[in-house]
């Protein structure tokens, strides 16, 4: 009918964990709320933000707005001392064993709360792939160590000629023994300065095309790698070009076997659309909640902002537009705690984050004026937003991780079963 | 967090799409809309299944069933068929009459309205088609052991064919909320009249004129000049039951327009692999689901009486505007066929238009979106 997850046939399921029985509840009620041991879990994390201020760790790079922070060393092996970077990983690797609703409520209070977590909010998917994928060894040698914030990666996918056409890569990955000698050129690697791993696409047989890929773990201290700078449209050097002159990769980081990387690549691709961007819905909430702050105290001609019609009613349209996300958020994490598969869950999710934080930066531009331009005057009152970089940056997400284009592809044909073009 | 629907009630809404698909086809859709021509017989089969009576308390005769329930259910199906009958109407106002817990009304008039006998509408805005509680544009004044209504209604839905009419109007001085009634007003009192204009739509907008309409004491709902409460609540009941209507309606259009995206050729191609169509059909989606789940919220806490003025209003605020959307781009990818009344997709188009006018247009909504957000906490 309508795609695989789009219809009304959906059989009744219930997630194990939400055994909380609500004494206003029906039976089977539809019901967005959260199980009491997932809002203690909630306080447990408001409880830490509260005695360890994220803004009181160091940070190493520049905000990029998406709603995970700054990078800081030391805020990642703090949340990895409690537990938090492997939240979802299995017990026996060093993680929690919770389901994915755990972290997307601790990626909500860390987006809230401005904590700096660029340092591992990719770890999830890296966990979620050697869960799936990887060996034995691999396992062991590598969740462990991503779990406790040691181990930080990078995404190595696109190449100058592979950007939303991510599978034509052309990095390869020659076999040599127990190694590979992979040589090749990537792009738009946002933080790989910070990291001490790649997750790197690379090709083993180029003449399968993409089924001849295969993803390496890539030590980022071997020798024959150069990273080079490239400087975004807001000044920051947040993404590099990675040039690799045959760099020795042991087979033991191939994951998956060889020609594996489609089964592993597209899945998590889906998965990180989500998850990237899982935590920028709660940070234009809380972007949103400081503008109000910032009107209700802020006078213009005698008036305080929050009383003008003009600002109360480009409010209330955000306000709708950032429930919604919400609730279509909170309505893909339903289906990974469930088991089920995304079909166009995860890409719906991205576009609403990426307009609505591009809509947010916008109108506060407009309310607040001139300030918002300068670099260095925090123009929300104490909130250090600046919004003249939040709309800078908004522009840069609908790029990254998938362009919106691509989210709306892959919306048609894999959400709506609609048919590819038939070539002329 | 549960987002899926019961057995019980996916049973329930196969059996409403069913009966909708047997029992009012686009005939009926287009006999209301071109000639007024309500259809009783099918009211009365639908009250023969119980349905009138669905979120009705058991004590009263009703099923018992929750808010929610008759939203995703009846609701939703009866917006997919495009059902031209007061469903909405009657049943936020069964559930206001209830909410009043003045018992003599309820025994009295549910079981009526429960059994089809008795079509109930809200008449709640004034001539600028605004709803709140200064409650302008009718005065009830007490003469005796009646009250006489003056002044007018606009915007009334099915006011014509309802039985009775639920409205406001102000008894005691003042521009708060203090001061409001709410009667039941039979629509055959003498001193009342329907204006009629056809809308630009088809549909009828119907003002009911108060020329001294007598209503006496047991036409009160609740108490006298504490009636803010009540109406209010009634109003949320009938946002959440059209945002309802309109989910059922939205998700047509958007079968409708996968249909046609996947059986039209043009260029050698199905028009739906050009990728303009594609990601007209990727928004549709999103907004689709947007409406859904905005509703699916609204109704569960309205269901379960949780506070929820914020909630209804972000669900009416978003399904007003996203109604409007999906109609525009199912229109549009149809091409000229849908910019017709022919096509079942033009229908839901005109049906997005109506449905904005009853109760309140989302100003109202909006209003209460910032006041909620921006009120000193």
């Amino acid at each position: 009918m309508l795609g695989e997850n789009y219809n009304d046939r959906l059989i009744f399921s219930q997630d194990a964990e939400s055994s909380h029985v609500n004494a206003l509840m029906a039976d089977n009620e539809l019901d967005f709320s959260l199980t009491s041991e997932q809002e203690e879990f909630r306080k447990e994390v408001l409880r830490f933000v509260a005695e360890e201020p994220p803004s009181s760790f160091p940070t190493q790079t520049e905000n990029e707005c998406f709603g995970f922070g700054c990078w800081s060393y030391e805020f990642t092996r703090r949340v990895g001392q409690k537990g938090w970077i492997g939240t979802t990983f299995p017990r026996e690797y060093g993680g929690l064993g919770l389901s994915p609703v755990h972290q997307f409520i601790l990626n909500e209070e860390m987006a809230y709360h401005k904590a700096p977590w660029a340092g591992h909010f990719f770890a999830y998917t890296v966990g979620q792939a050697l869960t799936k994928k990887g060996t034995e060894a691999q396992k062991r040698a590598f969740l462990p160590r991503l779990a406790s914030g040691e181990v930080q990666f990078w995404q190595a996918l696109s190449e100058p000629d592979a950007g939303s056409d991510l599978l034509n890569c052309k990095t390869r990955a020659v076999a040599k023994g127990d190694r590979y000698l992979i040589t090749g050129q990537k792009t738009w690697g946002s933080r790989a300065h910070r990291a001490n791993h790649a997750w790197l696409l690379a090709s083993t047989r180029p003449e399968l095309h993409q089924k001849g890929l295969s993803m390496f773990l890539l030590d980022m201290k071997t020798p024959g790698i150069t990273l080079r700078p490239i400087i975004n449209l807001a000044g920051d050097a947040s993404f590099y070009e990675l040039y690799l002159d045959s760099v020795e990769v042991p087979r033991e980081n191939l994951i998956g076997g060889e020609n594996s990387a489609l089964q592993i690549v597209i899945p998590s691709l889906e998965a990180d659309r989500f998850w990237a961007r899982s935590a920028r819905i709660a940070y234009c909430r809380r972007v949103f909640d400081d503008l109000i702050a910032w009107a209700k105290k802020t006078k213009r001609n005698g008036l305080p902002v929050s009383e003008d019609p003009v600002f109360r009613h480009g409010l209330t349209e955000l306000a709708v537009e950032i429930e919604v996300s919400r609730l279509l958020s909170l309505r893909t994490v339903y289906l990974m705690a469930s088991g089920k598969p995304l079909t166009y869950e995860g890409s719906a999710t991205k576009i609403m984050a990426d307009e609505l934080g591009r809509r947010i930066a916008q109108f506060a531009r407009g309310v607040i004026g001139p300030d918002c331009l300068d670099v260095d005057v925090p123009s929300c009152g104490d909130s250090e937003v600046s919004f003249g970089r939040e709309y800078v940056y908004s522009i840069g997400h609908g790029l990254a991780g998938g362009t919106l284009e691509i989210q709306k592809n892959t919306i048609a044909t894999r959400g709506l079963g609609l048919p590819a073009m038939k070539a002329a | 967090m549960n987002l899926e629907l019961s057995e019980r009630q996916l049973i329930l809404k196969e059996a409403a799409r069913d009966f909708f698909q047997k029992e009012c086809p686009l005939s009926v859709v287009r006999d209301y809309r071109e000639k007024g021509t309500l259809d009783r017989q099918l009211w009365l089969k639908l009250a023969e299944l119980g349905w009138l009576g669905l979120a009705v308390p058991e004590k009263y005769g009703g099923q018992g069933s929750s808010f929610l329930d008759l939203s995703v259910t009846l609701l939703e199906e009866a917006g997919r068929a495009l059902l031209p009958l007061p469903i909405v109407e009657t049943l936020s106002g069964a559930i206001s009459l209830i909410e009043t817990g003045s018992p003599d009304a309820g025994a009295q008039l549910l079981p009526q309205i429960i059994a089809g006998k008795a079509l109930v509408v809200l008449a709640l805005n004034d001539e600028w088609g605004d709803f709140d509680s200064r409650s302008a544009g009718l005065r009830a004044t007490l003469a005796g052991s009646a009250y006489v209504l003056h002044g007018a209604r606009s915007l009334v839905p099915f006011a014509a064919d309802a039985d009775l009419w639920i409205t406001v109007a102000r008894t005691h001085n003042g521009t708060t909320e203090d001061g409001i009634t709410v009667f039941v007003v039979d629509s055959h009192s003498p001193g009342s009249s329907i204006d009629s204009h056809r809308s630009v739509t088809g549909r009828s907008l119907h003002k009911i004129i108060f020329d001294g309409t007598r209503v006496g004491l047991d036409g009160v709902l609740g108490e006298t000049g504490k009636g803010w409460q009540v109406i209010a609540r009634a109003a949320c009941f009938d946002a959440a039951g059209r945002c309802s209507m309109a989910v059922g309606s939205a998700r047509r259009m958007l079968e409708l327009t996968l249909e046609m995206a996947k059986t039209r050729v043009q260029f050698g191609q199905l028009i739906g692999s050009f990728q303009a169509i594609q990601h007209q059909c990727a928004d549709m989606l999103i907004t689709v689901d947007g409406m859904r789940y905005a509703t699916y919220q609204a109704a569960g806490f309205l269901g379960r009486d949780q506070p929820c003025e914020k909630q209804i209003s972000i669900a009416r605020v978003c399904c007003s505007e996203s109604y409007k959307q999906v109609a525009a781009s199912a229109v549009r990818i149809h091409g000229a066929v849908g910019f017709t009344r022919d096509h079942e997709v033009g229908l839901h188009f005109l049906s997005a238009q109506d449905q904005e006018l009853p109760l309140a247009h989302g100003d109202f909504y909006r209003r209460t979106i910032a006041r909620e957000l921006l009120s000193s906490r």
